[in-house]
């Protein structure tokens, strides 16, 4: 029931391909009630007027996760440097950036027409695989802070950070396209 | 009667624009119920009595105690609402400002450390930088009517420069290629160091481009002014690797001329050639004004003390040499337990 509106999409940078990631995404589903009510201002989206407002709050809950994130990054990355070296700065520029690039995106998005805000109603299930892919990007967001916190630690206590660094865009590749997947859940309902 | 301002916005932001006061002369009367119209990417931020208060984000907000908590509390005007207040308020443009072109003006040097002049190179390219926080930068925009990037791009210029500068002479690099293969790295490194500093203003920098570098050749008389008589230059340099090779004396024990290597070689070459030295600046090429390429000469090494008297004479001068900085305390200790024992060893203890 749940995948009525799966994507067809079916490609991805690297890692899973859309579908597989669709069916994580969705399975992976938890307690939605508890988990809801840990988002500040966020009231659901059952109101339809209000769920363009919904959206906004829950991106905004998001990206506020991945700023601190961006934050250790960027300090771990300047540990790094001190170390006198500007070789991986190449690799950690472009790993900040799609942090950055992701963090922006969620925060200012402006969803076009879809028929999520506008119908009149939307059944359970369809509510139930939106609020999947918001739990998801949390998941995501809580991963990336930790693949962070390896690469802070691989670089102050002389671990592998190539292998720290690698694992960080992964995670930031999957949480990308999970996003480009919530959007198009959100463009599927009508 | 003061003109009450119900509603004030800033719609129209300049391209280079970081901040926006309202009204212009400063000074506006508002009261609880006016409306203040935030953009998507802005802040408003309340500023009386030349104190920053409270900031407001996107959206359109109607002045109240709820969202004036400081202003408010400042003013009193929680026993009367309806009373005007005086406040600037700061339209903060928290937008990415993309093109942020910043270039070396006055080369940067590059010691090559191979006794050449230093390399010049020159380079240019592109930044991108936004306020991060409101309140924060508001320090540098209090009391300007508008604030515009402008003002603060020799800030920004001196510090990717000074940036720039440090990383290309830790690298080692000698050669205009050299520079350029690590453009990326350095561009990563720049980007990371920027925002330290950055932050203090409530920026940051998120993202910086930097063209291929270009060598600057200098004419003959511009390196002449720059870095004087290349004779000179010579010389002292010469000297500073005698007095380098002097100090390993002890530690390379005593073959001082092993040490000094091709460079030090190439240079004593040049001093044994006075021709070099005297060869006009004009018929130099610019930046490889050094003798040329002449096969190593074999650098005479001093005599090492063979007698008693001899090596005694060296510990005498061990102690002056160590208060005139020209060793270490470890050289000194090193040699003067080397030496001490070679004393022994031909006193026959």
């Amino acid at each position: 029931m749940l995948n009525k509106n799966k994507p067809q999409k079916i490609d991805g940078a690297g890692g899973l391909k859309m579908d597989d990631l669709y069916e994580k995404i969705v399975s992976q589903r938890g307690d939605f009630e508890k988990w809801l009510t840990t988002i500040p201002g966020f009231g659901g989206y059952m109101e339809m007027a209000a769920r363009r407002t919904a959206d906004s709050k829950m991106r905004e809950h998001i990206a506020g996760q991945l700023r601190p994130a961006l934050d250790h990054f960027a300090s771990a990355e300047r540990d790094l440097l001190a170390a006198g070296d500007i070789s991986p700065m190449e690799k950690t520029r472009s790993v900040k950036s799609k942090l950055d690039n992701l963090m922006r995106r969620i925060a200012s998005d402006t969803p076009g027409y879809s028929g999520f805000f506008a119908s009149v109603k939307i059944t359970a299930d369809d509510l139930q695989r939106v609020y999947a892919f918001d739990q998801a990007m949390e998941s995501y967001a809580t991963d990336i802070k930790a693949k962070v916190a390896d690469f802070a630690t691989a670089v102050n206590g002389g671990g592998d950070v190539p292998t720290a660094l690698r694992a960080l865009e992964e995670a930031i590749l999957e949480a990308s396209q999970a996003y480009d997947l919530r959007d198009s859940v959100l463009q599927g309902l009508a | 009667m003061p003109r009450i301002i119900d509603f004030v916005d800033h719609v129209n932001v300049m391209d280079d624009e970081l901040s926006y006061r309202e009204p212009q002369g400063g000074g506006g009367d508002f009261r609880m119920g006016s409306i203040v119209s935030v953009q998507e990417h802005q802040a408003a931020v309340f500023v009386s009595r030349g104190k920053i208060l409270d900031v407001l984000g996107a959206g359109q907000h109607t002045l109240s105690t709820a969202n004036l908590p400081i202003l408010s509390n400042l003013v009193g005007l929680i026993t009367n609402g309806r009373n005007p207040f005086t406040a600037d308020v700061y339209f903060i443009n928290l937008k990415p400002l993309p093109n942020v072109r910043w270039g070396t003006s006055t080369p940067i040097e590059i010691d090559t450390r191979d006794g050449q002049f230093p390399m010049l190179v020159m380079g240019n390219g592109v930044a991108e930088v936004r306020i991060r926080d409101a309140a924060m930068f508001m320090q540098y925009a209090i009391g300007k009517p508008i604030f515009r990037l402008g003002d603060f791009r020799d800030q920004i210029q001196t510090m990717i420069l000074g940036q720039l500068a440090e990383f290309l002479s830790r690298q080692g690099v000698k050669t205009i290629m050299q520079v350029n293969a690590v453009l990326s790295s350095l561009e990563g490194a720049v980007l990371a160091v920027m925002n330290e500093g950055f932050a203090r203003f409530g920026m940051e920098m998120t993202s910086f481009d930097a063209n291929n570098f270009q060598r600057k050749e200098l004419t003959a008389e511009e390196a002449f002014n720059l870095y004087g008589d290349p004779t000179q230059r010579m010389q002292m340099m010469q000297l500073e690797v005698l007095k380098q090779a002097a100090s390993n004396q002890g530690t390379l024990g005593g073959t001082m001329g092993a040490g000094l290597g091709f460079g030090m070689g190439n240079m004593m070459a040049g001093m044994m050639n006075p021709q070099a030295g005297m060869m006009p600046a004009q018929q130099m090429p610019p930046q490889q004004q050094m003798p040329p390429a002449a096969p190593p000469a074999q650098a005479s090494a001093p005599k090492m003390p063979e007698t008693a008297a001899e090596v005694q004479q060296l510990l005498d001068t061990l102690d002056m040499r160590l208060m005139n900085g020209e060793i270490t305390e470890s050289t000194y200790n090193t040699m003067r337990a080397r030496w001490e024992a070679k004393l022994a060893e031909l006193q026959g203890k």
